[in-house]
């Protein structure tokens, strides 16, 4: 008697992926270097004679002798992520930003070439980065080395025997976690654009605060005026 | 006799300061407020100035450094 036999197997494949090409990492990566650089240039401007260490991603800033004038506000005016330190003589204040931590993260190497502070300071840091996941992490590090990712996938795999010889192999769709990575990298490369775009709009404010504690100091009284695309300071002062 | 300095900055989003004084307010003014933050400075004198000597129009530009 004869019979028809169907056995199904399920083959692990790997898939290489292109989730993004290696060219956009490399342009993300230079915009994000323009970002940091520009918003280190404004920085220097009123960090001038003023300690600075960093630890990780965080840049420590410490005002000993209180030079620099509504350092504070000018920092949150850049959009940073600022907390005082406790313990110190005169301000010091931890400063992060999502800029810091994505450059960290796309270049894989630290990015401050500044000593380390005392360890009752680094006790004192609690910044969590937004962007920490490993996944993407590998997925970008990949792409930047290779130009894709591979990805483990299973794959359906039909054979049909007649009396034990081997009439036909059908081989259906592979099964894989492919949508969910290129979701997650798109969502996360919009993530960056975002943060490009929030880091130019930083610039602005922060140097608008920049002029504004500049002019209060000089004994000014500032008043501000948002007009269309701009904004108008208006500065008196009575001698 | 109290004398009033003014002085009127525009910034716009791409970065450009346009900074304008009135009274006896002057260029040292200007350059203490834009010390640094300048990459491109040029100051035109508007008509006025040259009747009364104290109006300067002053624009600088920043951004990227």
């Amino acid at each position: 008697m004869s019979c028809t036999t169907r056995k199904i197997i399920f083959e692990v494949v790997n898939i290489d992926l292109k989730v993004i090409s290696k060219e956009k990492i490399t342009e993300c990566l230079k915009k994000l270097e323009l970002c940091f650089n520009q918003l280190m240039d404004k920085l220097t401007i009123v960090l001038k004679n003023i300690k600075i260490y960093a630890y990780k991603n965080t840049l420590i800033v410490h005002d000993e002798y209180m030079v620099s004038h509504d350092l504070e506000n000018i920092l949150k005016a850049f959009n940073l992520n600022v907390k005082q330190l406790q313990g110190v003589k005169g301000n010091a204040y931890a400063i992060n930003s999502e800029v810091f931590e994505l450059l960290n993260f796309f270049k894989g190497e630290k990015i401050f070439d500044y000593e380390n502070p005392k360890n009752d300071i680094i006790n004192q840091l609690n910044f969590e980065s937004k962007f920490k996941d490993l996944q993407v992490k590998n997925i970008i590090n990949n792409i930047k080395e290779k130009g894709f990712i591979t990805v483990e996938g299973k794959q359906k795999i039909t054979e049909e025997y007649f009396d034990n010889d081997l009439r036909s192999t059908t081989k259906g769709e592979i099964i894989s976690d492919r949508k969910a990575i290129e979701d997650k990298t798109n969502d996360f490369m919009n993530q960056v654009k975002n943060e490009i775009l929030a880091s130019n709009e930083s610039l602005f404010h922060g140097t608008k605060q920049i002029i504004v504690s500049r002019a209060k100091s000089m004994g000014y009284t500032v008043g501000e005026v948002k007009k269309k695309d701009k904004v108008e300071l208006v500065l008196v002062r009575i001698d | 006799m109290n004398k009033e300095k003014k002085i009127i900055i525009n910034i716009d989003k791409n970065g450009n300061v346009e900074a304008e004084t009135f009274g006896t307010a002057c260029m040292a003014e200007i350059d203490k407020l834009m010390k640094d933050l300048a990459l491109v400075s040029e100051s035109t004198k508007k008509p006025e100035y040259f009747k009364t000597k104290v109006d300067i129009k002053t624009t600088v530009k920043i951004g990227v450094k």
